[in-house]
């Protein structure tokens, strides 16, 4: 349930006059006000053709059993003849007569005269649903027309079809206008017109309540006001007049009862609820309210269910006995206003926010009455409302020639600590330089607190002291009460100011934010698409990805309420979310894709201690690859709360999708593999200022979804920058990938990319083109199988005759026949340049060889 | 002598009509060319031998001889520079003629560019936009604890304002575990959310540096929620400003000032009363535009006030000296509206044909809008 208020015009005028200003305009006014006018409906007026009619007489139809040939008097001067199949005709009775040519609400067609076998209907007598109309709690069969009108008369007069229904949203603050009389309140400040109370009193009846029932609040800490008031000669069984069943149908309430219907129209008009209970259900003749405690079990509330109560339900009682209602929130079944009720007892209470809030969470169950009293309601008028229900009682009985209830003189009225009006001061120099109003008038806002029930207890100069009423209880500092001045005023009507450039003296921005935006950019260039994800995760994900429990990876922070159980987790890798994306696709059939997201990982705090303290060196292996135990460098983190809140880290990670490069005209298709990915990872770390790193292989398990061969991490003085790799096959077969085409996966850690690429960027290169020419020579060698070429290169790198060796490239890379089987052969162009001199041959050649000779000793290289 | 001479001279006169002879033979091709040069001016070529044979010229018949040689040589360089440069001219025509590619054959499209999240290009048009106000952009915590997402922001427990959020709370299930192995009964961790605004960046800001204050915060937001234009994660960009003497004014025309260069000169922007609990005066904002879908609509884009003094006095400023306004859009409402898009779900599903239609950049146009109105 929203805070929404169905509202019905002809209703709402019974307040505030608003003849004169079209359905648009008074939908403005209700928007500008701070009710926002979501939707509008327009309900059209019954067809003239359809009128009242008296049923002058019934007969049986000769020709069909179910059928009735009616005599209808519609005030002409001959009767109709109607044959009507309803059970509920009768002589006497009034009825809507929709006469030939009329239009009937839904109906495609205008009514024609019809002969049913036989005989002549010259018109049809109406249900309720036939004309348009809920007024269900009278069952089926013909309408039967309450207050004996005229025959002859408009039906629409009569009826009064023609409305207009908006649909407002409330907000919390306003508990008032989740009724009538609050939304009239604030459209008559506006209008400068009155406000409409209803008429209240009407005491038929020389009893006291109290003499009645009795009232005992055992809890005066939940239930701050308790009004009883007692109605003899009742009828719990007939219907309210059908105006009011109408707006209270209109305003989203299914009718049903007289009693009943009241309880809600009040509710309705004054955002309190109300509850009745049939008298004879109070064995007892005492309300009791007190918590449910260790005594009371159970309640059948009225939609039937058996529910279970908690100690801290607030309920009301029958004396000791059964609990009556779920204080505030529902009644129960067994004091529930019956047909045969006869005497009723009117509750108007005003129960604490946090009790019916909470009790209301604990069963489920929010209804029209919890939802209002847990955004308070108006303390000081719960007595004028229990007058109000017993006199709409006492005037709908008259209307409808019913016999006359029979009103309490008084209710009981349990109100040991009546309203006192809290003070609040207005300056209005205060309000003029908050609204950027100079012009603004002492009297302007006393005028606008005076129609908002704001009373003036002082004034001195611009400066007025205020008695807030008991409805706006949102009304507690001098701000609220400026609100309601530029509310009032319309925040359209209030000036407003260009802006101009002014800056932050006293912060700057994290380069991080500049960083970040580059690293996306730089993503997008590598041909990746962003996508930005559900940072969420369940254990299935965890266990397909291969991740033990326990491990760094293995998710910690639970979400407590959510939304489904794959949305349990929140993530600690990307690779989760974007291999349900990249499933996503593929289910689609959608191969190839490349996508990229920066996002965080959250981890719990005390997961740091966990791992400064781990004895294992493979768990502070994996930390270390993972970066499991570091804190998120956007922002300023207080040191006392860093045991309570869980850290944040910012990841960048992407996904590529097999085939790398699919067959076209000019290629065959490319599957893809490690190097793709080492390449993608190089360009992108290289261009955003990391220029020096190692690739190292990872441990076994480290990342476990990743191929323990076709893996690596991104190594750097200041610490491992992420990891990348191929996916590991069991993981595609849990995934449901095919085999042939493994996707590839890169996470890498934002804010170390940063640290690192920050301490770098200094070292920019002063080298031109060398004087002297270079002299080139490609050396292939036939190497052990283990042997990498990293360790080529070390082994270069340690090579102490280095004279004039300046790089060495590889440039082939060969296994197989003419090779022993243990062997494999590297091809490197090698460099030579000297500084002071062109290089001979002999130069070249000599220390080529002593390469050669290192390389055996070390590596037990050949050449080739 | 004299025949010795004649007979010198008569040799070269006949290289002369050798090397015309095969120059005319030689067909016009860079390697035949090549050829004829090596044979004639190479190392041991014609030329050579005739330069070589020179020696064996008396003395006093050198200087004619010698002269002759060198006109030959002369000759001979001069032609094939001639023919070298019919042959690169030919070779070239060579490579120009009947080479015709079908231009329309495509290129792999693995190698073409990729794109950015609407959202993020929204964000990123905001940010330079206010980067130019002066505003520093912030960052912050999307794990929050109670205090910065509700408490300081005028929202204390059991506050209705709580419904209007449906909240993500989060707990730690290594805690809670380790807790209830200590006999705790892991009770009271419930004290994170997922933050359900950007507005806990106003608590740290207002909390990490005195006024005044000009910063936005965009961000990723939390809420239960799913259906067509709510999803549990989206996007705000939250602003806020204190300092002495802000009024509403300014708050009016910084919310019209940016949403005008988003969207355009032409929209209509409603301010209309409405309630956070961390405003006071609040307002929700409205825009209609004049073209696109929804011509005619007001369509909600985000909140704003003045900031409640509450708020103020929570991270102990004095309200009565500073006055201040907050506001907060929905990033994804803005690109929606952008480019016209209706389910917002589609933003979170990483779906790649929805994802194919966003650039790297926004493309810079003449006018105040950069995002397209469609």
């Amino acid at each position: 349930m929203s805070g929404r208020v169905l509202v019905v015009k002809s209703w709402l005028q019974d307040y505030v006059d608003l003849r004169g200003h079209s359905d648009e305009k008074i939908a403005e006014l209700l928007t500008s006000l701070g009710h926002e006018v979501e939707s509008v409906r327009h309900e059209a007026p019954l067809d003239s053709l359809i009128v009242v009619g008296r049923v002058l007489d019934v007969v049986a139809h000769q020709q069909a059993d179910h059928l009735k040939v009616c005599s209808v008097d519609v005030g002409s001067s001959s009767a109709l003849q109607i044959v009507c199949g309803a059970d509920n005709v009768r002589a006497g009775m009034n009825v809507a007569v929709a006469q030939v040519g009329a239009q009937l609400p839904g109906a495609s067609t205008p009514m024609v005269a019809a002969d049913l076998r036989g005989v002549t209907s010259q018109g049809m007598i109406c249900s309720a649903a036939e004309l348009g109309m809920d007024f269900s709690a009278e069952g089926d069969g013909i309408l039967a027309l309450q207050q004996n009108p005229e025959p002859g008369r408009a039906a629409e007069e009569v009826l009064g079809a023609a409305d207009t229904v908006w649909d407002v949203a409330i907000t919390p603050n306003r508990a008032d206008c989740l009724g009538y009389i609050g939304l009239a309140r604030d459209l008559a400040a506006q209008l400068q017109c009155p406000l409409v109370m209803p008429p209240l009193s009407v005491a038929s009846s020389s009893e006291d309540s109290a003499d009645m029932l009795q009232v005992k609040v055992l809890d005066s800490a939940h239930c701050r006001r308790f009004v009883a008031l007692y109605v003899d000669r009742v009828q719990g069984g007939v219907s309210a007049p059908h105006q009011m069943q109408r707006r209270l149908s209109l305003a989203g309430i299914r009718p049903r009862s007289l009693i009943v219907d009241v309880t809600n129209y009040v509710l309705y008009e004054w955002a309190q609820p109300l509850h009745a209970y049939d008298y004879a259900a109070l064995t007892q003749k005492e309300l009791r309210v007190q918590l449910a405690g260790a005594n009371l079990k159970s309640i059948v509330t009225l939609d039937g269910e058996k529910r279970t109560l908690h100690r801290d339900d607030l309920v009301i009682c029958d004396g000791e006995k059964a609990p009556l209602a779920l204080a505030g929130v529902m009644g129960a079944q067994n004091s529930w206003i019956q047909e045969s009720t006869s005497a009723c007892v009117i509750e108007v209470a005003d129960f604490s926010c946090q009790s019916i809030r909470s009790t209301s969470k604990r069963h489920k169950l929010i209804s029209e009455s919890s939802y209002r009293f847990a955004r308070g309601v108006d303390t000081a008028a719960l007595a004028d409302v229990a007058q109000r229900a017993a006199y709409l009682l006492y005037k709908c009985s008259e209307q409808l020639s019913l016999p006359l209830p029979a009103v309490a003189r008084r209710p009981v009225d349990h109100n040991p600590r009546p309203y006192v009006a809290p003070k609040v001061a207005l300056r209005v120099e205060r309000a003029r330089k908050l609204l950027a109003r100079s012009d603004l008038k002492v009297e302007q806002c006393m005028d606008i607190l005076d129609s908002l029930e704001c009373h003036l207890l002082d004034r001195k100069g611009s400066r007025l002291v205020y008695a807030i009423p008991s409805h706006r209880g949102d009304l507690v500092r001098e701000v609220d009460l400026i609100e309601e001045i530029a509310r009032v005023l319309s925040y359209d009507t209030l000036p407003s100011v260009p802006p101009v450039l002014a800056r932050d003296q006293h912060r700057e921005e994290h380069p991080l934010i500049a960083y970040t935006s580059r690293c996306r950019e730089m993503l997008a260039h590598l041909g990746l698409y962003e996508v930005i994800l559900y940072p969420f995760t369940w254990k299935k994900d965890v266990s397909r990805c291969l991740i033990p429990q326990g491990h760094p990876l293995d998710p910690e922070l639970e979400i407590s309420n959510p939304l489904s159980p794959e949305f349990a987790y929140l993530q600690t890798t990307q690779v989760f979310a974007l291999l349900r994306a990249l499933h996503h696709n593929r289910s689609h059939r959608r191969q190839g894709v490349r996508f990229f997201q920066v996002g965080r990982s959250y981890f719990a705090a005390r997961v740091r201690d966990l791992l400064t303290n781990a004895r294992e060196s493979q768990l502070r292996e994996i930390a270390e690859v993972t970066g499991g135990h570091r804190q998120c460098l956007h922002f300023k983190k207080h040191a006392t709360e860093e045991s309570q809140r869980g850290s944040e880290r910012t990841l960048v990670s992407w996904v590529v999708d097999g085939p790398w490069r699919k067959k076209n005209w000019q290629y065959a298709e490319e599957r893809l593999n490690f190097f793709h990915l080492k390449e993608q990872v190089e360009r992108f770390v290289r261009s955003v200022g990391v220029k020096e790193y190692e690739v190292r292989p990872l441990g076994s398990g480290v990342v476990p979804f990743l191929h323990p061969g076709e893996s690596a991490a991104l190594m750097t003085k200041s610490g491992c920058l992420g990891y990348w790799g191929m996916l590991h096959p069991e993981v595609c077969d849990h995934w449901d990938f095919d085999l042939t085409h493994r996707p590839g996966v890169v996470e890498l850690q934002l804010e170390l990319l940063w640290q690192v690429a920050c301490k770098q960027s200094s070292a920019v290169g002063n080298a031109g083109f060398a004087p002297f020419p270079s002299c080139y020579r490609d050396l292939a060698l036939a190497l052990p199988l283990d042997v990498h070429h990293g360790d080529v290169l070390a082994a270069i790198e340690s090579f102490s005759g280095k004279k004039y060796l300046e790089k060495a490239e590889l440039f082939d890379l060969y296994s197989g026949d003419s090779l022993e089987k243990d062997q494999k052969s590297l091809a490197y162009a090698l460099t030579f340049s000297c500084a002071t001199r062109t290089l001979k041959d002999r130069d070249v050649d000599r220390e080529l060889d002593e390469l050669v000779g290192h390389l055996k000793a070390n590596l037990g290289a050949e050449r080739r | 002598m004299a025949e010795k001479e004649m007979q010198h001279l008569e040799s070269i006169e006949g290289l002369r009509e050798d090397f015309l002879q095969a120059a005319q033979q030689t067909q016009c091709s860079r390697e035949a060319v090549e050829q004829l040069r090596l044979a004639w001016l190479g190392r041991k070529g014609e030329v050579a031998r005739v330069f070589a044979s020179l020696r064996h010229v008396p003395r006093e018949q050198k200087a004619q001889v010698g002269k002759a040689a060198n006109e030959l040589k002369g000759f001979v360089e001069d032609q094939l520079q001639m023919l070298q440069n019919k042959a690169r001219k030919r070779y070239i025509q060579s490579l120009v003629s009947g080479v015709a590619e079908d231009v329309s054959l495509p290129v792999a499209s693995e190698v073409l560019s990729g794109g950015l999240h609407p959202v993020t290009l929204m964000r990123l048009q905001l940010e330079e936009l206010f980067r130019s106000l002066g505003f520093v952009v912030c960052d912050g915590p999307e794990l929050e604890l109670d205090f910065y997402n509700f408490a300081a922001l005028n929202i204390p427990d059991d506050h209705p304002a709580r419904d209007m959020q449906d909240t993500f709370y989060v707990r730690s299930s290594v805690v809670a575990g380790e807790a209830a192995a200590e006999g705790e009964g892991g009770g009271g961790v419930d004290d994170m959310v997922l933050r359900t605004q950007t507005s806990n960046i106003q608590i740290h800001v207002l909390k990490d540096g005195g006024p005044p204050v000009r910063i936005v915060a965009p961000g990723r937001v939390f809420r239960l929620d799913y259906d067509p234009t709510h999803t549990p994660l989206f996007h705000q960009i939250e602003g806020l400003v204190v300092d002495r003497d802000v009024s509403l004014a300014h708050l009016k025309g910084m919310v019209e000032y940016f949403l005008k260069r988003v969207f355009g000169s032409g929209i209509d922007i409603r301010f209309r009363p409405s309630y956070f609990p961390f405003v006071e005066p609040g307002a929700e904002v409205d825009i209609r535009t004049s073209s696109g879908g929804n011509i005619g609509k007001w369509l909600e884009v985000g909140g704003c006030g003045m900031v409640h003094p509450n708020v103020f006095e929570t991270v102990g400023y004095d309200s009565e000296e500073y006055s201040g306004y907050a506001f907060g859009f929905g990033l994804d409402r803005l690109a929606m509206m952008a480019w016209g898009l209706k389910d917002l779900r589609k933003f979170f599903l990483g779906e790649c044909d929805f994802h194919a239609d966003f650039p790297v950049h926004l493309p810079q146009r003449a006018g105040a809008s950069t995002a397209g109105v469609s």
